[in-house]
């Protein structure tokens, strides 16, 4: 697959993370253990348009959870 | 910790809070000598963190894991130190997550932890895995059964009108699946406490 393709694709999937993550309150608050402290959504939404090593792991998640929930396995 | 004790067949080891640093986790594991071992800390890819950060488990001290078998709640220390373990340090086995291990907290909670309901629910698959073990089921066998829990509570909060009085529901089920996604376990997955 051309390489601007996937990027287009990568970008495309980022949106849609990010559409749906901004349907949660924003204040809403999770803890990684590791950090040191707790992250609202509203950060969580900065990590996935910075394209940081988390942000990237969030989208990788949820591409996986959308995919799961496609195939009706949860 | 209160189960198992009543089981009555274990001696269980504590060690939290300003006492956990490297040299008393060495001392503990050396003389004790545990065949399971629970860390509930802050991790990286190659190490586990006790109070202050300060290391308590790497690849220079990763012998301790010799015949044991680990579960590490301690975020991305799946990722290498799973495999150390088991390959340097001879392990049994080895169960961690490969990322950072996610719970959504309540805000309104956030000096009383113990009430916060949201935290509860991520208890449940945490205990399932280490009663599984302690129950003497296979290390493959406790992974499951945690994985169908994180799946059962992924269901139960993806239903319409369940009980979410903050609005929470779908983050919890993102942090339930995430924690899904990176638990792993390695080793001899068919070894048992």
């Amino acid at each position: 697959m051309k390489e601007s393709n996937k990027n287009m694709i990568s970008e495309g999937i980022k949106e849609i993370v990010l559409a749906r993550l901004k349907t949660l309150d924003k204040d809403s608050k999770i803890l990684l253990l590791g950090f040191d402290k707790p992250l609202s959504v509203k950060e969580l939404i900065v990590e996935v348009k910075n394209d940081t090593p988390l942000g990237k792991k969030i989208v990788e998640v949820q591409l996986k959870y959308m995919q799961m929930l496609a195939r009706g396995e949860i | 910790m209160k189960e198992i004790e009543d089981v009555g067949e274990y001696s269980i080891q504590n060690l939290e809070g300003p006492k956990v640093n490297r040299e008393n986790f060495e001392s503990y594991v050396t003389k004790t000598k545990p065949r399971l071992i629970i860390l509930h800390g802050h991790g990286s890819k190659d190490a586990v963190f006790g109070q202050n950060y300060e290391v308590i488990l790497d690849k220079d001290n990763i012998s301790l894991l010799n015949s044991t078998i680990t579960y590490a709640v301690a975020c991305d220390s799946s990722e290498q130190l799973g495999e150390i373990a088991i390959n340097t340090g001879n392990a049994d086995s080895y169960v961690g997550y490969e990322g950072e291990f996610m719970v959504v907290m309540d805000p309104s909670r956030s000096s009383t932890p113990e009430k916060d309901k949201n935290l509860k629910i991520f208890i449940q698959p945490y205990a399932t895995l280490v009663l599984s073990l302690v129950a003497g089921k296979t290390v493959n066998d406790a992974i499951t059964e945690t994985k169908e829990v994180l799946r059962s509570l992924i269901r139960q909060y993806g239903v319409y009108g369940i009980k979410d009085s903050y609005g929470d529901a779908p983050l919890i089920r993102f942090a339930l699946y995430w924690d899904l996604v990176f638990l792993k376990g390695y080793g001899d997955l068919d070894s048992k406490v």
